[in-house]
This record gives C-alpha cells, structure tokens and sequence, in this order.
C-alpha cells in the first residue's frame, strides 16, 4: 500500500466516525451507507467508493464492525455490516473528541 | 492471526466474495443513474469513472481481508523452488555447502547438548561429591588416598551431613554370564549406598545393601536396564533368579534403572574385608550425596572433621582430612578445554561455510535484478523483497538441514571417535529432537545472516532506474578485494592440508607393503576358553581343539599359541626380551605353519616334542644370542630353563610394519587362564564358518565361550589404527578445505564476470574474442587462487617436517606428493573459475551496455 500522511490520517478518521454513525441504527451493506452519507449531509458529502470500502475493510479488520452476506430487500445478494461492541465505544469516543476539537477550532475563529 | 489462516485456505473464496460485494455496488450506482435518466452504457461509464480503479481495490480490499503474511510467504517459497529447479548447480552448490557447516553445528550441538545442556540421569547431581583421604605429604608430593571400605562406614556412620554413601570399583571386570550362550560382560563391584547416593531408583527389586558384602554372604548381583532388557527379554519375574557369573552361582535381586550407566551391564557387592581393592589407596570412587540444605563447603568441613576421627594409617599416619571434588563439576571441568577447542574450530568452519555460501547467494541475487525491480515497480516495498530474499535463504537452510542432520547422525561416532574429547560413561551424544530442534534454529540463523547483506543490498532497486540504466552499483558489492583475499587464504589452508593429508596417505601405503615375515591375508584367529579355569581342563583342551581342527575341510593348518601378531596390549610382554633370552611364544604344533613362518633351517614342532623342551629360534635371536653358527642342535635358556634348538624361522614383524623385528623362540604351549591361549588357522578360501568353528570347539568337553573370529588383516588393521585414524582425520579436513575453497572460487568468479560486464561488453563491440573474454574474466579469480596455491606449497614444504614423526619410509618434503597437489588444485580451481565464465563470452553487448 501507498505511505499515507498524517493529513489523511484525519480523514480517515473522520468518514471512519461518519460510517459508524451510520451504522448505529442497524446494519446496512456498502451502497446503502454510501447513500444515506449523501442524503443526511443534503448532498454535501460524497463519498468516494475508492475510500469507503478501505475504511470498511479496515475497520472490520480491527473489530470495529462485523460483516456478513444478506439479501436486500430487491432481492440481491449483498454483504452487510454492522457495528460491533469494540465499534460502538469507538463510535462514542470518536464522536465526543470531534467534538472538543471543533469547539476549539470554533472558539479560535470567533476570538 | 487465525482469520489470516482461515482467508488464506479459501483465498479463491474471499476475492471472489470483494469482486462480488464491488459488483453489487456498481451495478446499484448504474441502477441510480439509469433512473435519472442515462442509458445503461453511459450510466456505465460514468459510474466507473467514478468508482476508480476497481481491481486496485479489490487488491486493497483483499490486502485486509486475505492471507496477509502467511500468504506471501507460501508464494515466495513455490516461487523459491521453481527458481532452484531451474538452476541445479546453483542449488546444488548452496545446499551442499550449507549442509557441511549445519552437519558441523549439530554435531557441536549434540556434544554440547551431552556435556552440558542435558541434566545428568541422577537426582540433583550437584549434591554429588568424590571422596579422597588427606594424609600428611611424603617426600614433598601430597598424599591423597582413595578411602578403604572401613572409612566409607565410618563415614556414613558419624557424619550427618551424608545422606547417602557409597563406592564403586573403576576397574571394569569383564566377567562369563550363563545361562545359555556364555558371554563376557561387564561388572562393576560396588558398596550399598552406590545407586542411593546417585539418587537412582531400581526397576525392580532392590539394590545393594551392607549385608550383601559380608563374608559368607549368599552372592548376589544387580542387572542394568539395557542387559536386562536385552539379554533376558525383560522379564518380570527376574527377581530371585541364579545365574553363573565366571562359575559362581550368584542370585539377581534387582534391576538399575534405565540409561543409568552406558557401559556396565552388572553390580556385584565390593568385598569389604581382605581384598586388596578395600584398603586404603585400593583405586575405590567414593561419591557421597550431601543433605538438601547444607550447603557444599559446611559439609565438606563437617566431613573433614568426621574424618580426623578415623583411625590413622600404618604407613601414612594419621588421617588429617577430606578431599571432597563436586562430581558434576569435574564432568565440566575435564572437558571444558577440550569442547572450547572444538567449538572454536567447528565455528571457524562455519563461518567459512557462510562466507562462501553469501558470495553465491550475492551472485545468484544480482542476475534476478530484473525480476526483483519489477516486483518493486508493481508496489512490492523494500521489506517485502527482503522478506522474499530470506524466505529463499530459509527454504536452502532447511534443505540443508536435512541433509546435514542425516550427515551428522551417520558419522558422529566416526567424529567423536577422532575428537580429542573423553565423555563419562552416563552420558553418551547422539543426534535427537533437542539437538535437531537447536541445529535447525541455528542453521536458519546461519542462512538468515548469510542472505540479509546482499539482501538488502539488492532490494534497494528501482525500476526507473533501472530502466534509464542508472542501478545502484550493486557490481561493487563488498566482495572484490575480501572476496579475493578470503579465496587466497583459502586455497592456501587446503592446499597446506592437502600436502600433510597425501603424505600420510603415502606414508600409510608403504607400511602396508613391509614384508612382514608372515601372511595375515589367509590367517584367522579364533579366540575361544573354558569356562572350568582348572588348570588341567585348560592344559588337555587346546591341544585337542587344534587336533580338531585339522580334519575339518578348508584348514591349511591350525595352532594355538598364547601369542597373537600384532595383538595390542599382549599380555606377557611385561615377561619381555632380556639380555639373556629372547621373547618365549608358546605355541602347539601347526602354529609357525598357520601362520606362514618361513623356515631357514631344521624344522617347526612336532607332537614329538611334546616333553622335550624344543625351541624354534626367530633367524634374528638366533644370530643374538647363538652367534653366526648354525643354530639347530645347540641350547638356549628360556624361562630359566634349557630348551634345545630345532629349527629356525624367518624374521616375524609380530608388531607390525612400524616396527623392528622381535627375537622370538617358539616353544611348547602351557595353556593357562591368566593368558588365554587362542587358535590361530590357516584356511584356503573362505574356510571354516563360525558356526563350525564353534560347534568344533563345544565338541572337544568342556563348556566354551567362543569369543570371536577375526581375520588376519583385522589384526593388521589395528595395529595400524592410529595411523590410519590419523590420516583418515587430515584427509577428511583436506578434502572439506578444498571443497569450501572451491564453492569460493565459484563464488568470485560469479561476481567477477557481473561486475566486468560493461567492460566485457564493450571489449565485444571492438571484436575480441570469446576466448579472450572468457580468459580476462578467468584470471580475475584465478590469480589470487595461484597466488594461494603457490603460498600453500610454500608453507606445506616448510612445515612439513612436523610431521615425519608420522611418516613412514616418506620424506616430508616429497616432490611427488607436493607436485600432485599442485596439479589437482590448479585444474580443479581452472575449471571451477571457468564455468561462469564462459557465461560472460555470451553476453549480448548492447544489455550489457545498457545496464
């Protein structure tokens, strides 16, 4: 694999948070959580298929999410994720230090 | 971990399962699109313009989800061995030369797994401690005296230290076992408290106890393991069993655990009174377990003070201490010179081994340039390609594992045999799984270190560079001048050792063709006794087996005579020449024919001079010690009494081609026990077989132990054993030195024809030759291989006067030998450094140039 920096390194992080977020009300497969990205951000992120099933495969390999294959409600054969136990604290860390860090950014901007 | 494993064994399934899963993805943004209003091919296009490159993330994908490491690795190795097969003189090189040093490291291992690694087979040997006795010194040498039986109970009884105590006999009697066929085996006497004081357990029934050695006592005798297992099939219910041990009945009354001693097959009870062996300074071990808890320097206090208590010596006086040595301690000790010796010649060895084997991994390495820059133009990363480098290096190693741990397992006795190391008799090497497991862990390691320099050296490609020609300049590698230096020394060392090997060798050829005076190609030597040690049983039987004897088909002649040629260790040698009487033989008629005695004048004994003090003169003594007179009709004394003179004989090297001829006088045969006389026959052909042989003897009366048969020439070879062993030695390391140093030559040369490919290159576009290629390429190596040889002669010529001791009829400095030599050499380095060679004749100028 390609040496990453560590800018992308927090961009991991965030769509890694924002794909956990996703799954938190049940398990989904790729495309549906590609889709709901798009429609909960009103179109302002698209996510890219070229990095959201790296994140996937990623976070399955260390147990943050579980996967196994399904069929959609079309009919299709499809692989589904969803959140682990080691995912949902994740999902909880991940979000609350999103938080601290955007109050920081927001209070130096506002000063 | 586990999740590797199992992706690895259905990797078909998991990349199918990513293909899929991407599959499905695309086809619902096609669906999405298709809605909005594209057709299916637009749709098509935009969507996969869109996802990217999907195979490299099926790749990434499968990087997570797939056989990780454990997958690359199992391609590397097929790959490995694809390469090997297609290069067999590559492999063949390599895994030879690797397996001589691994064979070299396990047997190092196992010596030192024996010597040292390998807990003894007592119960905490270090409590273990030999006794001696300290009395004043006499005549300024201290006095230290093996302890009489009296002070072992003594001991045992005053000093609370001892838990157990108790004492053997070193000297190994080898006495007559029966029932069924009579053997001879070993016996060690031994005191009650001897296997406790070891901490060992018997098998069955008891040990030895204090009653036991009391006069008057019923006899009785404890089994080893190994003998009790073999010889009397293990049976349960040996207990309370008789057997004959040299005549006596003796009742077994236990069994010694196993692997307890390697060579002793019987104990019988120490006498504690009268013997010679029970006195003080009798030659007795004394070995003393100490009580857990005290430690070893208070109990030899408290044992010192015990012993000032015992009553004083008459001729040493009175007692003034204890000599206490740790028993385990002196196991270390006493080899501890010898191992370091060994360890550091077998390493030396091994490092050799692993220079020459990393020059031809080098060599081997840099022509896959091409093959490793596009691996690593395809994303393989620096680690990766080491990896794929030393999983080479593994798979030789454990190639050559194998095949030295079979190497080591057939010659370690011959090794250990000519090895200056003495081992006790409870612990004996052999090659098992500890001494296998630590070989192969050491052998990787070897190859590992062998392959990671030029490793790394060569992963450090590019295939940009490559291509616009700029590679790093692994020609230079680090082997130029070392490389011709270690080649140099090399040649030198084996030719030096070839020199010392070929002059033993001649030397060992004359002394097999000195006229010995008699023939030991058609003797053979039969040694068989009476179990009866009557003097009368003995004196009536041997003239009658020899009768015998003579009747049976395939006998030329048959004697007997207390005397063997060649024989080590002949009994009655201390009853020497003197200055009056040459070396008396006794011997049956037939015996000077069975051995092919030339005679000068008169004739060989009869049945007639069967009480007539007759004497058959050696030609030597004859003239010694009767003068220039013919000798026949005239007296000599012989055991200090006159014998007549009725024949003489031609000189008989009876102690071999190294040695003078002795004055012998053959005269008739007293058989007695102290010097059991044996049957020496002349036969025609194959003669006799043992089974005959041995019928013949049982039939005479008596019952007989038949020992064995041996051929004259096995006397021969013993006698020239030591010789033989030597020059078995130097060859076998002259042989292995010239082996390494041409697996170097192969290895430089290699590298030579690599690094001058450019000039070889260009050399060609001007229109040299392929011959005058292939000989600037040659000499590279072969000069510091001459420059070697010259050095080695050199050196061999100076240093060879070491070794006339050992030379037979062959002088040191023996153009013959030394000329062959040099002549082998140089053709075997020419032709070694010309194989590759030949390989640069061939090179196309215009890669060549390009790279």
């Amino acid at each position: 694999m390609a040496k990453r920096g560590t800018n992308s390194d927090q961009l991991h992080g965030t769509l890694d948070m924002l794909v956990l977020k996703t799954l938190q009300h049940g398990p989904m497969h790729g495309y549906a959580i590609a889709v709901r990205l798009e429609q909960l951000s009103n179109e302002v992120l698209q996510v890219e298929e070229g990095s959201l099933y790296p994140a996937l495969y990623r976070m399955e390999a260390r147990g943050a999410l579980a996967s196994e294959w399904g069929v959609t409600d079309t009919g299709r054969r499809a692989r589904f994720y969803k959140l682990t136990k080691t995912g949902r604290a994740q999902l909880a860390e991940e979000t609350q230090s999103w938080a601290r860090i955007t109050a920081a950014v927001q209070s130096v901007l506002e000063s | 971990m586990w999740r590797r494993l199992r992706a690895w064994v259905r990797r078909d399934a998991v990349s199918d399962e990513i293909r899929d899963e991407m599959a499905f993805h695309l086809e619902m943004r096609i669906e999405e699109r298709m809605q909005q209003g594209w057709s299916r091919p637009e749709a098509e296009r935009m969507v996969r313009r869109r996802f990217g490159n999907v195979a490299r993330l099926h790749d990434e994908g499968y990087d997570v989800r797939g056989g990780g490491v454990l997958e690359t690795v199992a391609q590397d190795v097929r790959h490995c061995l694809r390469q090997l097969r297609r290069k067999p003189a590559y492999a063949t090189a390599t895994v030879a030369t690797l397996s001589l040093g691994i064979g070299l490291i396990a047997t190092l291992s196992s010596v030192v797994d024996a010597a040292w690694l390998r807990p003894l087979p007592f119960v905490q040997p270090d409590r273990l401690v030999q006794i001696e006795v300290q009395f004043a010194p006499h005549a300024g040498e201290e006095m230290v005296l093996s302890p009489s039986v009296l002070d072992v109970l003594a001991l045992q009884a005053s000093s609370p230290v001892i838990e157990a105590i108790g004492s053997y006999h070193a000297f190994e009697e080898r006495l007559v076992f029966d029932p069924g066929e009579p053997e001879r085996v070993t016996v060690l006497s031994a005191t009650a408290g001897y296997f406790e004081a070891h901490g060992a357990v018997p098998v069955l029934g008891r040990t030895l106890s204090v009653d036991d050695a009391r006069e008057g006592a019923e006899p009785v005798v404890v089994l080893g393991f190994g003998f009790w297992a073999q010889r009397l099939g293990a049976d349960p219910a040996v207990i309370g069993k008789r057997v004959l041990i040299d005549n006596t009945h003796v009742t077994v009354v236990g069994v010694a655990p196993r692997e307890f001693h390697r060579t002793a097959h019987a104990w019988r009870p120490m006498p504690a009174y009268g013997a010679r062996v029970g006195r003080r300074g009798g030659g007795i071990t004394v070995i003393a377990r100490v009580r857990d808890g005290i430690p070893l320097d208070a109990a030899v206090e408290s044992l010192g003070a015990a012993a000032r208590a015992l009553p004083a010596d008459d001729s040493f006086g009175p007692v003034l201490g204890i000599n206490a040595t740790p028993v385990y301690g002196e196991i270390i000790d006493g080899t501890k010179d010898a191992l370091l010796l060994v360890g550091v010649g077998i390493v030396l060895l091994v490092i050799l081994v692993g220079v020459n084997v990393s020059g031809l991994v080098f060599a081997e390495g840099a022509a896959r340039r091409q093959e490793l820059a596009v691996r690593a133009s395809l994303g393989a990363g620096r680690g990766r390609l080491v990896r794929q480098q030393l999983t080479d290096a593994t798979v030789l190693a454990m190639a050559a594992s194998a095949l030295g741990l079979v190497l080591a397992a057939l010659s370690l006795d011959a090794v250990l045999a000519i090895l200056p190391l003495e081992f006790p008799p409870h612990v004996a090497p052999s090659v098992d799984f500890r001494t296998v497991g630590m070989t192969v862990l050491c052998g990787v390691g070897v190859a590992w270190i062998v392959a990671a320099g030029p490793a790394w050296r060569l992963s450090g490609i590019n295939l940009r560079e490559w291509i616009d020609g700029r590679m790093p300049d692994v020609r230079r590698g680090w082997f130029r001048r070392p490389g011709q230096f270690v080649v140099f020394a090399q040649m030198a060392l084996a030719v030096v050792l070839l020199a010392g090997g070929g002059l033993l060798l001649r030397s060992l050829n004359q002394m097999l063709q000195v006229d010995l005076g008699f023939e030991p190609e058609a003797l053979q030597v039969l040694e068989v006794a009476p179990i009866d040690p009557a003097p009368a049983v003995w004196a009536s039987y041997y003239p009658a087996l020899v009768e015998r004897l003579q009747t049976m088909p395939g006998v030329v002649a048959v004697g007997a005579s207390d005397w063997q040629p060649m024989r080590e260790l002949q009994l009655f040698a201390a009853m020497g020449p003197d200055e009056y009487a040459p070396t008396p033989i006794g011997a049956t008629p037939g015996l000077l024919e069975a051995i092919g005695a030339r005679v000068i004048d008169g004739r060989l004994l009869s049945r007639a001079d069967a009480g007539a003090h007759a004497a058959v003169l050696s030609a030597s003594a004859a003239r010694r010690f009767l003068g220039t007179e013919p000798a026949v009709g005239r007296t000599v004394h012989l055991s200090r009494r006159p014998h007549t003179v009725i024949g003489v004989v031609a000189d008989i090297r009876s102690d071999g081609p190294r040695a003078a001829p002795q004055d012998a006088a053959y005269t008739w045969l007293v058989p007695h026990s102290f010097f059991p006389p044996s049957i020496l026959l002349r036969v025609d052909g194959a003669g006799p077989s043992i089974a005959q042989l041995r019928e013949a003897a049982s039939s005479i009366g008596p019952r007989v132990i038949v020992e064995r048969l041996r051929p004259g020439t096995a006397l021969l070879d013993d006698n020239i054993r030591t010789p033989r062993q030597r020059t078995a030695l130097l060859s076998l390391l002259a042989a292995l030195g010239l082996a390494l140093t041409l697996v170097g030559v192969a290895g430089v040369s290699a590298q030579a024809v690599l690094r001058r490919s450019r000039e070889v290159a260009v050399r060609v576009a001007f229109g040299a030759t392929p011959g005058q290629v292939v000989r600037t390429v040659t000499a590279d190596t072969l000069t510091p291989a001459l420059l070697g040889l010259a050095t080695g002669l050199l050196v061999a010529a100076y240093a060879a006067p070491v070794l006339s001791r050992n030379l037979f009829q062959v002088a040191p400095t023996d153009p013959y030998t030394l000329g062959g030599v040099g002549v082998v050499v140089v053709l075997a380095a020419t032709v070694v450094a010309w194989l590759p060679a030949r390989r640069a004749a061939r090179i196309d100028p215009v890669t060549a140039l390009r790279e």
